[in-house]
């Protein structure tokens, strides 16, 4: 039983592009246990998504291709299933919620009938027993008139509501994994408040795993048990929320911790471009942009994961952390970053040219 | 401004007197000039060919007919509105040809149709029409054979055969052989051409202002402008064209010039909502709100946000449109009452459908098929190159 | 109105009509934007928030008259804008800017980056191609790009590199007010502070106003100099940043600020949330609009109810005054859930059970009077006399909440809001306690 229910081994997702080859998921490795949430968080172009719609190749390929790696989800490696046995996995056990629910649901069928037909696809019951069923879901995830709203249609959702249903739908199957990429990124504040509730009770309820994917560290500290810091296709750090929110251990986890709006401050940016997803820097991914960037971080590989602060859960992908290294170089605890806010934050951006990196 | 002007940036803008420079004059640009000065000396010379007693006459089957000068008019009309731009924005151009480039089939009917625009084109305004031979009636294709002294009563190419039974051979002096008549089918082909060449290129050139103008007007303005404009598309399009034209013949009699004023006038409807529903999508993109906001006025919009991003529609959906007219024109000339028998009309030569002359009917009929699927591929091509969301 | 103030807007209306038929009659109005009024100083940002669909995009277009306002006095500088001549207009256009959330919709795309930034210039009279070409490449780089982008296309370029053409394009005519619509919500959160760092840079290099609409209260915290909070196309507190953040004084305010993400998982589950959704603008609900979600409505001076049972009576009136409550679909309900097997089955006293229960309201009210009133509306409810039911439970549980408009009036916290708990004859005491049990809970 001390099997996780979900582990990413050295997972490697390439595009081919007429540019080149995009490294788009480089080697990373994570794991869910049952019944936890852990965050992927990284940028726009750092392969958290690729990563997650590797699980269960829900990625075009081609141009997307697994060039290596494994992925055993409740003891069977995915990534030798065929696509029969995978399409059984996804939406049974594991199921996806996205950015934007406009998209998963048929603006032509009522959301009553999407969710039936959702709750018959996986369980033989009558279409009555699925109806209940139904009405049963969306009130559990917040719908009011559950019963009056099951025969009306999306476009007679609010954006947030919308989002209820297309959780409601994932959790018809009952899965064992919920998937959520970025699922409140499209909504308002208080919108987003209580999807992320409601997630969370759910997967208190139901025993459930949440692999939940976003850039926003404020709703990573809301949702996670553990978490996974991604950049360019690599993991940077990875630990338990506490850990990683407490003693950030890698400059990157720092750095973005750093643009962190709502301290009535002007707020920090990283510097520098995010790297040429075609041809990544050599060495630590994040060296053109790090602070603390040493000789020792441009040639090579990536740093290996090695425990911070003698914690084996909690590793960061970075020389300092290795044995010929001063760790106390790139430490920074939480405090730290509250008591010297602005010496650093005076540096101006050094414009957007190099940054973000162009053409994806 | 009373700000600190530290950076020279500022500096640099308060040197710009706003007031002083006032409104953006229209200016008649390069490409728009051009185009008035083309259509001047069109218009000179076509008043000077009409009021003169000097006719005009460079060798065409016939002298210059109104639907000489119609089609003059719209090669200047294409060479301005397509041919100068492509050429101008050259790096534009090349991407397209890049993209367009990936479908092999349609750039070999890319090429065929540039044949059959410089052939159409000679056929009408530079060679003779093909001239009756009875001497050299009915010759065979090239590697076909005919009866000798009987079918063909001489022979161009050479005769074998034993003295009873002579066979007759094609030859290189016509090598898609001759009518009863004797006039060359391959002439006659090239002059189809040119007939359906200008069917394509002048019902175009009164079709794309019209159903441009319609569609952006009514999709731009909306409201009770739009109703009334679709409204009358409907009207439009429940009157078949082809009704329309037989009932005009039989009053100003049946000609290709009044087969192509018909169709041009017409067959726009479909244009023009495909244009319209482009323009209400554009409308509300955000930057025609931030053109308004930097002071843009509507006729401003149309002309440098709108216009622009809807030209690949007209040329996509007039160009699917070209091979069902060329199909109509040839259709009316088939049916010999309606057609005008003095235009050597593709659909006319079908009519005689001789089995032993077989090089007579099949050789136009392979030409029109060919032209009719060129123009289809190429049109859907440009659909796939053109349009900015197949490739986001 | 100071002299330093830029634009200065007063009771600014917009209602989109709704039709019907041929003939275009008026069969409503949505009232997306109900007479807001703020002054923006030289120099100043000010923020606008609020939740989507609470009008606050409307009315930046409306104030800039990229569409006509219904009703309302907008002043540019001293002068009216509205009735200006042509040249007035476009000096007007010339004067202000405005950037989107979308970066990609923003722009032509079949301009170059540099034509599209070159656009307001040509506008504005600059006929010199070249001194145009010099210009916008200098502002390409002001903005953190580099000349050579001038004949990029927007498609080859990142969101936050378009959102910096688009300040480019807004800036490239210096103009003296800048709206920015949500300029940071489509981006990722290193992008967003590169792009609010910037914005702030521009702000001092060329001594703009801004007008920042967003619905994120960390953003409006970080720029802006003021904040006006806006809901259903209403100002409902409005003033300088610190002092509407220390000391929020309408409970809207509260809830949206409850409702931000801390990055500390030490503090999680200390949001508090906001229930219900933004009421339809065509019908919105009398006296504050606020009172449908509102979790410190005023109750009645004879009763002292727990808030929350308090909410559940006005959820339970609200329901009956928008007709959503219908006890048919009740029984249906409680079919379907298995409670019963038939509608017909279902006893007056189980359907009263269920409607409490839907209300989150307790069996009994700890207030015996309160009882009273409440089970005679609901035997009336459950006998079908729901106008009878209404009128007992408006009169008995009448609050000034539901019936009064709140004016946007000066708070003992200095700045203004409109909310009844500030005007209850001098007692701020019970706004103050009020307030703070809704922060605590």
């Amino acid at each position: 039983m001390n099997e996780p229910l979900l582990s990413v081994n050295d997972l490697r997702t390439h595009f081919e592009t007429s540019d080149g080859t995009v490294l788009a998921v480089d080697g990373v490795s994570f794991a869910v246990e049952r019944g936890e949430t852990v965050c992927l968080v990284g940028e726009s172009g750092s392969g958290k998504t690729v990563a997650c719609e590797s699980i269960t190749k829900l990625l075009p390929m081609p141009p997307g291709k697994l060039v290596g790696g494994r992925i055993d989800f409740d003891g069977r490696d995915l990534t030798d299933c065929s696509p029969g046995q995978l399409s059984d996995v996804r939406g049974k056990r594991i199921a996806h919620v996205f950015q934007n629910p406009q998209g998963a649901l048929d603006p032509v069928y009522s959301v009553g009938a999407q969710l039936v037909e959702a709750i018959r696809l996986h369980r033989d019951v009558s279409k009555r027993a699925a109806r209940e069923r139904g009405i049963e879901l969306l009130d559990r995830v917040g719908i009011p008139e559950a019963a009056v709203r099951f025969d009306e249609y999306p476009h007679e959702f609010s954006g947030g509501m919308k989002q209820r249903v297309v959780i409601a739908m994932a959790l018809a199957a009952e899965p064992d994994l919920l998937i959520a990429d970025e699922p409140t990124t499209a909504l308002d504040v208080t919108t987003q408040a209580s999807i992320l509730d409601l997630l969370n009770d759910i997967k208190a309820e139901r025993d459930m795993a949440i692999l939940f994917v976003t850039h926003d560290l404020g709703v990573v500290a809301e949702m996670a048990d553990r978490v996974v810091v991604m950049y360019a296709g690599k993991v940077m750090e990875r630990g338990d929320v506490h850990d990683v929110f407490e003693t950030p251990a890698h400059p990157y986890t720092q750095a973005l911790l750093r643009c962190l709006p709502g301290r009535g401050e002007r707020r920090e940016t990283i510097g520098g471009g995010f790297p040429n997803p075609t041809d990544p820097p050599t060495g630590c991914r994040f060296h053109p942009r790090c602070p603390h960037a040493v000789e020792d971080c441009i040639g090579g590989e990536q740093p290996a994961l090695e425990p911070a602060n003698n914690n084996e859960t909690h590793r960061a992908a970075c020389v300092f952390y290795d044995e010929d290294h001063d760790t106390e170089v790139v430490q920074e605890s939480a405090a730290d970053r509250a008591a010297q806010p602005s010496e650093q934050s005076k540096q101006q951006t050094d414009g957007g040219h190099a940054t973000e990196g162009g053409n994806r | 401004m009373a700000v600190d002007s530290d950076a020279s940036i500022d500096a640099q803008f308060d040197a710009i007197d706003w007031e002083e420079l006032g409104e953006e004059r229209p200016v008649v640009g390069r490409r728009t000039g051009g185009f008035l000065v083309a259509l001047g000396l069109l218009a000179l010379l076509f008043l000077y060919d009409r009021f003169t007693g000097y006719d005009l006459s460079i060798g065409a089957w016939y002298a210059p007919s109104r639907l000489d000068w119609l089609f003059v008019l719209s090669l200047v009309v294409f060479a301005f509105a397509i041919v100068v731009p492509a050429v101008r924005n050259r790096d534009r151009t090349m991407q397209y040809w890049r993209r367009f480039r990936r479908n092999r089939l349609a750039v070999a009917c890319a090429a065929y149709l540039a044949v059959f625009f410089v052939l159409g084109t000679a056929s009408l305004l530079v060679l003779d029409r093909p001239t009756t031979n009875i001497q050299y009636a009915k010759q065979p294709a090239l590697f076909a054979t005919v009866e000798a002294g009987t079918v063909a009563i001489n022979c161009a190419g050479d005769v074998t055969g034993t003295a009873v039974q002579q066979y007759c051979h094609g030859s290189l002096q016509f090598p898609f052989g001759t009518n009863s008549v004797g006039q060359s089918v391959l002439e006659l082909v090239v002059a189809g051409m040119g007939v359906s060449l200008l069917v394509a290129l002048v019902t175009s050139m009164l079709m794309v202002p019209i159903a441009t103008a319609v569609g952006t007007v009514a999709g731009y303005f909306g409201g009770w402008v739009d109703d009334v404009l679709m409204r009358y598309v409907d009207i439009q399009q429940t009157v078949p064209a082809f009704l329309v034209y037989i009932v005009l013949g039989f009053v100003f009699g049946q000609s290709l010039f009044l087969i192509v004023l018909v169709f041009g006038l017409l067959s726009w409807g479909g244009v023009a909502r495909l244009v319209r529903s482009e323009v209400t999508q554009r409308r509300e993109e955000l930057y025609i709100t931030a053109a308004e906001s930097a002071g843009a006025s509507r006729l401003q919009i149309i002309r440098r946000h709108i216009l622009p991003n809807v030209s690949s529609t007209v040329l996509t959906a007039t160009t699917r449109q070209i091979p069902l007219l060329i199909l109509t024109e040839a259709a009316i000339s088939f049916i010999v009452v309606l057609g005008d028998e003095n235009v050597p009309s593709w659909g006319q030569m079908l009519t005689d459908l001789n089995m032993e002359l077989w090089w007579v009917w099949a050789f136009p009929l392979a030409f029109l098929v060919i032209t009719v699927f060129s123009f289809s591929v190429v049109g859907d091509a440009l659909r796939d190159t053109l349009d900015p969301r197949g490739n986001a | 109105m100071s002299d330093d103030t830029l634009l200065s807007v007063h009771d600014l209306t917009k209602h989109y009509p709704i039709t019907e038929g041929l003939l275009a009659r008026e069969v409503g109005r949505v009232r997306a934007v109900d007479g807001i009024s703020f002054d923006i100083r030289r120099g100043e940002t000010l923020g606008l928030v609020g939740e989507s669909g609470c009008g606050k995009s409307t009315a930046a277009r409306s104030l800039l008259r990229l569409e006509p306002p219904t009703d309302g006095e907008i002043r540019f500088d001293g002068e009216i804008v509205g009735n200006q001549t042509d040249d007035e207009r476009k000096r007007f256009r010339r004067r202000t800017g405005i950037i989107f959330q979308d970066p990609t919709s923003s722009f032509d795309p079949r301009l170059s980056i540099g034509e599209s930034v070159a656009e307001p210039l040509a506008l504005h009279g600059l006929r010199d191609h070249d001194r145009r070409r010099s210009l916008v490449e200098t502002m390409l780089a002001e903005v953190g790009l580099s000349a050579d982008d001038y004949d990029r296309y927007p498609h080859e370029l990142s969101g936050g590199q378009k959102q910096r053409v688009a300040l480019a394009r807004a800036l490239v005519s210096n103009p003296e007010l800048l709206v920015a619509d949500e300029p940071v919500s489509a981006l990722d959160v290193s992008v967003e502070a590169e792009i609010l760092a910037l914005i702030e840079r521009l702000q001092t290099t060329f001594g703009l106003s801004i007008l920042l609409i967003s619905h994120d209260m960390s953003v409006v915290r970080d720029v802006c100099d003021r904040v006006a909070v806006m809901y259903l196309g209403e100002i409902v507190e409005r003033g300088p940043t610190e002092a509407v953040f220390a000391d929020p004084q309408h409970p809207y305010t509260r809830a949206l600020l409850a409702s931000m993400t801390t990055p500390d998982p030490t503090r999680r589950g200390e949001r508090a949330e906001l229930s219900g959704t933004v009421p339809d603008p065509a019908d919105p609900p009398p006296g504050c609009r606020f009172h449908t979600r509102c979790p410190a409505v005023i109750q009645p001076p004879d009763y002292d109810f727990d808030q929350q049972v308090w909410r559940g009576i006005l959820d339970l009136r609200i329901a009956l005054r928008n007709r959503t409550l219908d006890t048919e679909r009740l029984r249906t309900r409680l079919v379907t859930e298995g409670d019963a097997e038939h509608a017909d089955e279902i006893s007056g006293a189980e359907l009263r059970t269920a409607i409490r229960a839907a209300h989150d309201i307790p069996d009994e009210l700890h207030d015996a009077n309160a009882e009273q009133v409440l089970s005679a509306a609901l035997a009336e409810i459950v006998a079908g006399e729901l106008a009878t039911a209404e009128e007992r439970l408006n009169e008995s549980f009448a609050t000034i909440c539901c019936r009064e408009q709140p004016a946007l009036e000066e708070t003992e916290a200095g700045h203004r809001a409109a909310c009844h708990l500030h005007d209850v004859g001098g007692e701020s005491s019970t706004a103050e306690s009020v307030l703070s049990g809704q922060q605590n809970g």
